[in-house]
């Protein structure tokens, strides 16, 4: 482990970051089955402070940062295709923050399944309309950042 | 199941995670080798060694079967992981990758 890794270790905590390679392997690619570089690190991150700490991590020591999700993408966007790459898991970023069903506005953390997020915000009459084919396994930040779609995602 | 139809079952894998919906490890801890798509890709992988990590996420799969009838390739993941528990058991192949 390079000692910037450490450094990182020491600032988010001993659990949020794994440099074991069985584990790389298994974060370095998606279902498109892209040739994969193996990444250094995959960061559990658990709030936007964590996310902030390896985005600084990343830019002082010229690292890569692949942002995943749940790696349901069909086209490679999950797969960690450069060298010197992090991962950042926002898998155990899950939560709802806020839903107001008078402003129709729902504050949410990036890693929560969409299919968990709508049945949520069934309670209030609501829904949020993007539901690609693995609604039931992508996020919301994962569908964000990839222009996920689906049959009611041009609502 | 023996190495061979154990792989050859994790092989079928597309790394879709619907798997990991079902899962009551994944939903607790939500790290991927800690969910059936995790460790099914795990056992594709294994070349005869397993890291402490690796070998932690196998071993706590509950056997519940919830993730069997969510795969759409059919995989039998609980009877893999169960087989491929027993296989490492056996061997005593753990925790001696670096």
């Amino acid at each position: 482990m390079s000692s910037s890794l450490a450094d990182l270790r020491k600032t988010l905590g001993e659990d949020k970051v794994v440099t074991d390679p069985d584990i790389l392997r298994i974060y370095a690619r998606d279902p498109a089955s892209f040739e994969f570089e193996l990444p250094l690190a995959v960061v559990y991150a658990e709030s936007a402070d964590d996310v902030v700490n390896v985005v600084n991590y990343a830019i002082k020591n010229k690292l890569y940062i692949t942002p995943v999700f749940h790696s349901t993408s069909l086209s490679g966007n999950a797969a960690t295709v450069a060298r010197n790459t992090i991962v950042l898991s926002s898998e155990r970023m899950n939560k709802i923050l806020e839903v107001s069903d008078v402003d129709w506005l729902a504050v949410v953390q990036p890693g929560i399944k969409i299919d968990e997020f709508n049945l949520e915000l069934m309670r209030y009459g609501l829904q949020w309309p993007v539901d690609p084919a693995s609604s039931k396994t992508a996020t919301v930040g994962g569908s964000v950042i990839n222009g996920g779609g689906g049959v009611k995602g041009a609502k | 199941m023996n190495l061979a139809e154990l792989r050859a079952e994790a092989s079928k894998c597309q790394f879709c995670g619907f798997c990991e919906y079902a899962c009551p490890t994944y939903k607790t801890i939500r790290m991927r080798h800690f969910g059936p798509r995790g460790r099914i890709n795990l056992i594709k992988n294994f070349d005869g060694e397993l890291s402490e990590a690796a070998y932690i996420g196998i071993m706590t799969c509950l056997a519940c079967r919830a993730c069997d009838v969510q795969c759409p390739a059919g995989i039998k993941i609980a009877e893999v992981i169960h087989d491929f528990k027993a296989y490492i058991l056996e061997r005593k192949i753990y925790k001696n990758k670096k």
